[in-house]
């Protein structure tokens, strides 16, 4: 049960930082 | 890079395994986190006893480079519908990052949804497969723990590393991080670590030339 919550902390830590993707386009976008 | 990935899947799942780490955790952590410098060193710290909450932040703070791949390819994606690019997120690793931003780069025409997720789901069944290798091998082989595979990831981190320290601000950023992480070793929890990285970062962000320096 331990291991399955740290797998799950780890995945729910990870896919915020990939989802940038997600956002409306062009928000980084320069000039 | 298909082939690439090959070794460290295997590495990984037999390292997990003869660190006592579930057949099903191995499996699902390569499945549930995909990326395998996190993977690595969750399972280096979990060999060590380091507590949950400090493998979960660690996984974070590697892992935060994915976040400047997503801002690199949202120009290029931000016309696909969102549903779509929900799961490209999940695929997104060094290695797709790498080949779609190369394809995109050479400006040949492309179908980027159908290239992205080609690529990346060819990446993640063939990391799932050579975990799947590495837990078979770790049991096969069950007194591999003491052969020193553990090298082989930290010359991974250098083979990684090393080509990256491109100015003098890299440089610094890496010396002070590896300076730190010397001098913290003996704090608590791993924290020594996280104080390395974030010393690195903020070493690398002071001493980066600034935007307007630049041709």
């Amino acid at each position: 049960m331990n291991t399955l919550l740290l797998l799950l902390g780890m995945a729910a830590v990870t896919y915020p930082v990939r989802a940038g993707l997600w956002l409306r386009g062009g928000r980084f976008r320069h000039g | 890079m298909l082939i690439g990935a090959a070794p460290f899947g295997v590495i990984y799942g037999t390292l997990a395994i003869s660190h006592g780490l579930p057949v099903w955790a191995t499996f699902l952590m390569s499945a549930l986190v995909y990326g395998g410098a996190s993977q690595f060193i969750a399972v280096t710290l979990l060999a060590t006893g380091t507590a949950a909450p400090i493998i979960i932040a660690t996984t974070f703070i590697v892992n935060l480079r994915h976040a400047l791949y997503s801002a690199a390819l949202l120009p290029a994606v931000s016309t696909l519908p969102r549903s779509w690019r929900a799961g490209m997120a999940w695929f997104l690793t060094d290695e797709t990052f790498a080949i779609v931003f190369h394809k995109l780069d050479s400006g040949e025409p492309v179908h980027l949804a159908r290239f992205y997720m080609g690529s990346a789901l060819a990446m993640f069944s063939n990391w799932l497969f050579w975990t799947g290798m590495g837990i078979v091998l770790g049991h096969s082989l069950p007194g591999i723990a003491g052969w020193g595979l553990e090298f082989a990831m930290v010359a991974t981190f250098v083979g990684i590393v090393v080509p990256l320290l491109k100015d003098r601000s890299h440089v610094a950023a890496a010396l002070a991080a590896a300076v730190v992480a010397i001098a913290a070793r003996e704090l608590p929890y791993k924290l020594g670590l996280m104080v390395a990285a974030l010393v690195g970062i903020g070493v690398g962000v002071l001493l980066a030339p600034k935007a307007e320096d630049k041709p």
